[in-house]
């Protein structure tokens, strides 16, 4: 038993073939960048381009803030100020320094990244630098202020008349490049992506990326085992800080402008729900979180107008029902082992309805990204109940929620057109409707509250994605079935 | 014989104050090479601020901690683990979301060679590294019996495991001086008896010199070679355990009647 242990270690650590392997994987990763680049591109509608840039730009800033929040345990807020020093510095440096005959775009794009990680990465120094002094909720507000107080700083540098070295700012503006060329390109903020989650992949395989998370179990401890835990917290800002320079520096000059508006708290907060809903220090989390979470709120833009009648009627039925369910035994009687089979037939009718909508979704003007997202979502999480011991025997209760969610639905109807019959609600509510543009953060925070109602540990909890772990979860039913044959 | 030996750690005249209570009071002993020193006393006389003390978490108000031959105040804990002093907790402290192997590493760390970047781009020099601290984790993980439970996450080990896996974590950076702060405490008699064959065996076979915080009279009588006994932060007797057994003022603060 001790040799096996010992040999899973060594299995888990070593290298094999590693220049082959290194040169192989980035080989690779540059062909699908370039396959992505001049096949698929080209094709893409402006939207879709646009979906797909903010959707793995999001999933890079997860992954950085992942690495400060997640992994080394700094409750790091300001995250977006970080993003938009970046976009800030490659503005100013493009707008001011841009040559188009100096250089070739490409070289001048990286010498842009390079300056907005450098200056993304001093602001991480002096962001670490509470850290020391500071924990949880306390650093959370200090963070928090300094990404609003860069905000305001930015928008309002206009340098007057006498500007000394005609640092301006000043807010939004477009960055003055020839029109047409457009130097940041879809496939480098997919290169970046990749080359954000392998550093900190990498870091995670190394005795030093257990050092970080050695800081999030127990500061003290990690210390008196001879961590210098003020070293590596405010280099995880560092890292972190510069990841998301990065990304600011490739979104601004994909964009060819930049606003502070992009960059307020909002980004901020839709960040550390990221992290928090992939699960805390998983880096496999906060990606899928950060593509899924900025598609979500995109694709919720198309959510049609809701009349408040509805929405109250539902509400609540919903409230009834669940105290019917809750004082009345129905929970029980619904819950019962005995049915079961019911629940599951119920789920997987469920399912198929899902499949039905998402082959619908195909047929609708919706972009392309939405419906391959849709589709893999659906895909893995069907695969998932099919396949994981363990959520499979989820599918119960999937079922079960799927009756209650359709019983207030059915009984709300009714009850939306008596509403409308009753004088004084209409004196009320009149005919009041919830616009989707707003309703669509209500459906939003209706969605994370779920999830962390039914799994607070976040997706992914600590794990991560490994190969081997999907090929365990997919190869042990055909193991169940050879034992019991 | 012993006389002619340096001591490792020195103590003089250590002294702290917390506003107006003197927590610890002109403490001094000297701990040779190889030596199992037992430092005990009844509950709040000092015992667990006076590793505070020595590990750098606090900065005593006066006096001198000497670590083989230099002094070691206010330098930060990780600078005096690195010189070679490592230590437990009396509320045991791992890294729980952490394997138990991976806590082990952690300790082995401290000896790195290679840099964040290397880490970063994953050179085999990071790999290698991390494989070799993890091999000398096991090693260290057969010698405590938990070889066996090396992927378990630490926090889901049972209470005397988890007082072991520390141990091992400290031993893990090859220190000169390990300090344990109660390390039977919350063990039956069976573990407790187990566990001080195991310190003792790190002392017998690896020469470790050991300072040892504890409660259980029985166990440091039977153990150390010599015991320092505080009562109100101030020392009141030291001693091999014969002259400790015998010693007046200790019966009467603490142990009540001769043991």
């Amino acid at each position: 038993m001790p040799l096996e242990a010992a040999a899973l270690t060594h299995q888990r650590f070593s290298s094999g073939k590693f220049w082959l392997v290194r040169i192989v994987s980035i080989a690779l990763l540059v062909g699908i960048a370039c396959l992505f680049q001049f096949a698929a591109v080209p094709h893409m509608g402006i939207y879709d381009k646009r979906l797909l840039i903010s959707a793995m730009t999001f999933a890079s800033l997860a992954v950085s803030l992942n690495l400060i929040n997640g992994v080394t345990g700094q409750f790091s807020m300001g995250h977006a100020g970080f993003y938009m020093i970046g976009a800030y510095t490659g503005a100013k440096l493009t707008t001011t320094f841009y040559d188009r005959h100096l250089m070739p775009d490409y070289a001048w794009l990286l010498a842009v990244i390079c300056g907005g990680a450098v200056m993304s990465a001093f602001a991480g120094f002096i962001v670490g630098l509470p850290s020391l002094r500071l924990r949880g909720d306390y650093l959370a507000i200090v963070t928090l202020g300094f990404g609003e107080i860069l905000r305001v700083v930015v928008n309002n540098q206009d340098g007057g008349d006498k500007s000394l070295f005609g640092l301006n700012l000043g807010g939004s503006y477009a960055l003055d490049m020839p029109r047409g060329s457009r130097i940041s390109e879809l496939a480098y903020i997919f290169v970046f992506l990749v080359i954000t989650i392998a550093i900190c992949r990498n870091l995670l395989k190394t005795a030093h990326g257990l050092a970080f998370l050695s800081i999030r179990e127990d500061e003290t401890a990690a210390e008196a085992t001879g961590i210098n835990t003020t070293k590596f917290k405010v280099t995880a800002f560092v890292i972190g800080a510069a990841l998301a320079g990065i990304a600011g520096v490739l979104m601004a000059h994909y964009n060819g402008s930049v606003t502070p508006n992009d960059y307020t708290m909002d980004v901020s907060f839709l960040l550390v729900t990221m992290v928090v809903m992939g699960g805390t220090g998983s880096i496999t989390g906060a990606a899928l979180a950060g593509i899924s979470l900025k598609l979500l709120e995109e694709s919720l833009r198309s959510v049609p107008d809701i009349p408040a009648v509805n929405l109250w009627a539902a509400v609540v039925v919903a409230i009834l029902f669940a105290a019917v369910l809750k004082r009345g035994g129905l929970g029980r009687v619904l819950n019962a082992p005995a049915l079961a089979v019911v629940r599951i037939v119920i789920a997987e009718l469920t399912l198929l309805l899902i499949a039905y909508m998402v082959f619908k979704l195909w047929h609708t003007q919706m972009s392309i990204v939405f419906k391959v997202a849709a589709s893999l979502v659906f895909l893995g999480c069907a695969a998932a109940f099919h396949a994981r011991d363990n959520v499979r025997k989820a599918l119960p209760t999937f079922g079960y929620l799927v009756t209650c969610v359709a019983v207030v639905l059915l009984i709300s109807i009714p009850l939306a057109s008596a509403f409308h019959k009753l004088p004084l609600l209409q004196k009320l509510i009149g005919d009041t409707t919830y616009k989707a543009t707003d309703v669509r953060w209500a459906f939003f925070a209706t969605a994370l509250v779920i999830t962390m109602l039914v799994r607070s540990q976040g997706l992914f909890g600590h794990h991560e994605f490994s190969w081997s772990f999907l090929g365990r979860s997919f190869g042990k039913r055909s193991e169940t079935v050879e034992a019991s044959a | 014989m012993k006389e002619t030996q340096t001591p490792i750690l020195s103590i003089e005249n250590l002294t702290i104050r917390f506003g107006g209570l003197v927590a610890v009071n002109d403490v001094s002993f000297d701990i040779l090479p190889s030596e199992l020193f037992g430092l005990i006393g009844p509950n709040g006389a000092g015992k667990t601020t006076c590793f505070n003390m020595i590990t750098g978490v606090y900065r005593p108000t006066a006096g001198e901690i000497r670590f083989q031959g230099s002094s070691i105040i206010g330098l930060r804990p990780s600078l005096i683990a690195a010189r070679g002093i490592a230590r437990t907790f009396q509320n045991i402290r791992l890294f729980g979301a952490l394997s138990v192997l991976e806590n082990v590493i952690v300790g082995g760390f401290l000896r790195r060679k290679t840099t964040l970047f290397e880490s970063m781009t994953l050179l085999p020099s990071a790999i290698k590294e991390t494989s070799q601290f993890a091999s000398a984790a096991m090693a260290l993980l057969e010698m405590f019996d938990l070889a066996d439970l090396a992927d378990t996450r630490s926090a889901d080990l049972p209470y005397g495991k988890q007082r072991r896996l520390e141990i091992a974590r400290a031993m893990a950076t090859s220190p000169r001086l390990l300090l344990l702060d109660e390390p039977a405490a919350g063990m039956n008699p069976q573990e407790s008896e187990e566990l001080m064959r195991d310190i003792k065996r790190l002392r017998d076979e690896f020469g470790q010199t050991i300072l040892l915080i504890e409660h259980d009279m029985k166990v440091v009588m039977g153990v150390c070679e010599k015991i320092v006994v505080l009562d109100y932060g101030a020392e009141i007797a030291q001693g091999p355990p014969e002259k400790i057994r015998n010693d007046p003022k200790v019966i009467e603060a603490y142990l009540g009647e001769p043991v």
